[in-house]
């Protein structure tokens, strides 16, 4: 149990720092010289998700210090650390101030990013009211 | 779900981009100098459809980060310059007219680019309304399981 | 319907018991696999739910309802094969009040 909220946890640590990212690459859309921002938490996830030992995917390796732990009290900014963070180089060519943000694709990106967020919150809940009503009611 | 916005996504940036360039034509309506020489020539964005994974010059930088990104939708292959033959008017007093007195003008005609300027944002809107129709699906899929 | 959504844990014990049968002997035995196939039953359902949300969070899946789908049907799964459950603890102690 406690991994399958562990997994939806970081997965929505990643997703709100994302969201934060994306925020602060719209708020940037003017300033001359700034590259866009973004991390592929989903990435690292998978990674950590994958190489688990006991064959399911659910529990978070954590053998490595750049790994993201399983969220303790203390680990929300797992994904702040700034090895997780890409900044694009790339330059659109039409732009004399060298930013290469093009806010279509922010407005598209944090759209994306606030749907995978609510999927996450709902699994969570409903997993949480499930505990919640067996404990109540099963087995009288 | 998501590849769907990411389709909208890219009509939204290639339809601004293509406001971009028709602002350009009617901002230089008049202009008679230009870098290489001779009056502004009109230009012209070329849509084509995106089918593969290449990122274009005119692309964002979203598809260094993700395997998934833009695979589908459209794009600004180039902005091609109109070939068609320049305006002619005769205006001996102008700087840039020849010695017999005309004066070679922008091929460009305020009502093609403001007709032109109308589609775009039309088109723009649409794509708008597209991504706000996934966004009511989505949430809407949600509501499936409480 | 429950049954052609896949969800059948609690109708085929009650067929199962229903008057017409009659493999009354062996109910014993019977009771504890049958209950035993659907808890497993409830036990893959839930599995599958956990496994399509993992595969959502990784990104492999951008299958919104199918992810919900699944989840739904794992919590009424469980939430029938409790409330038989109950439903059958409560007729035994009914049995057990009987007075002989």
């Amino acid at each position: 149990m406690t991994d399958y909220i562990s997994l939806i946890t970081a997965a929505l640590d990643g997703a709100s720092r994302r969201g934060e990212l994306i925020a602060n690459n719209i708020a940037n859309a003017t300033t001359p010289g700034y590259k866009r921002q973004d991390i592929n938490f989903q990435q690292v996830l998978k990674r950590q998700m994958n190489g688990s030992q006991n064959g399911t995917r659910l529990r978070l390796d954590t053998t490595d210090k750049n790994h993201i732990s399983a969220p303790g009290v203390k680990n929300n900014d797992s994904f702040k650390k700034s090895s997780f963070l890409e900044k694009s180089n790339k330059n659109g060519s039409y732009r004399n101030d060298k930013n290469n943000v093009d806010i279509d694709v922010e407005v598209a990106e944090m759209a994306k990013n606030s749907i995978y967020y609510n999927v996450l919150t709902r699994r969570a809940a409903a997993r949480f009211s499930t505990l919640n009503q067996v404990i109540e009611k099963g087995g009288s | 779900m998501f590849s769907g916005i990411d389709i909208s996504a890219s009509g939204l940036t290639a339809q601004r981009l293509r406001m971009d360039i028709i602002s350009g034509n009617i901002a230089n309506v008049e202009t008679t100098r230009t870098e290489d020489g001779g009056p502004y020539r009109r230009k012209v964005a070329v849509f084509q459809e995106k089918l593969q994974n290449k990122m274009s010059v005119f692309g964002s930088g979203l598809s260094v980060l993700n395997d998934n990104a833009n695979d589908k939708g459209v794009e600004v292959k180039e902005i091609r310059e109109d070939q068609s033959p320049f305006k002619i008017e005769y205006r001996p007093n102008h700087p840039d007219a020849d010695e017999d007195g005309y004066l070679r003008l922008p091929n460009i005609s305020i009502m093609t680019e403001m007709i032109n300027m109308i589609d775009a944002t039309r088109a723009y809107e649409a794509n708008v309304q597209a991504i706000s129709n996934y966004k009511n699906m989505a949430a809407s899929a949600l509501d499936i399981s409480r | 319907m429950l049954d052609k959504m896949g969800i059948n844990p609690a109708t085929d014990i009650f067929e199962h018991y229903s008057l017409e049968n009659k493999e009354k002997e062996n109910t014993k035995s019977d009771f504890k696999n049958l209950f035993k196939e659907k808890i497993m039953e409830v036990n893959n359902l839930q599995k599958n739910s956990e496994e399509m949300t993992a595969k959502f969070a990784a990104g492999e899946t951008d299958n919104i309802h199918q992810v919900m789908i699944a989840g739904e049907k794992a919590k009424i799964a469980l939430n029938l094969t409790t409330a038989v459950q109950n439903k059958i603890v409560e007729a035994y102690k009914e049995v057990m009040r009987i007075q002989v």
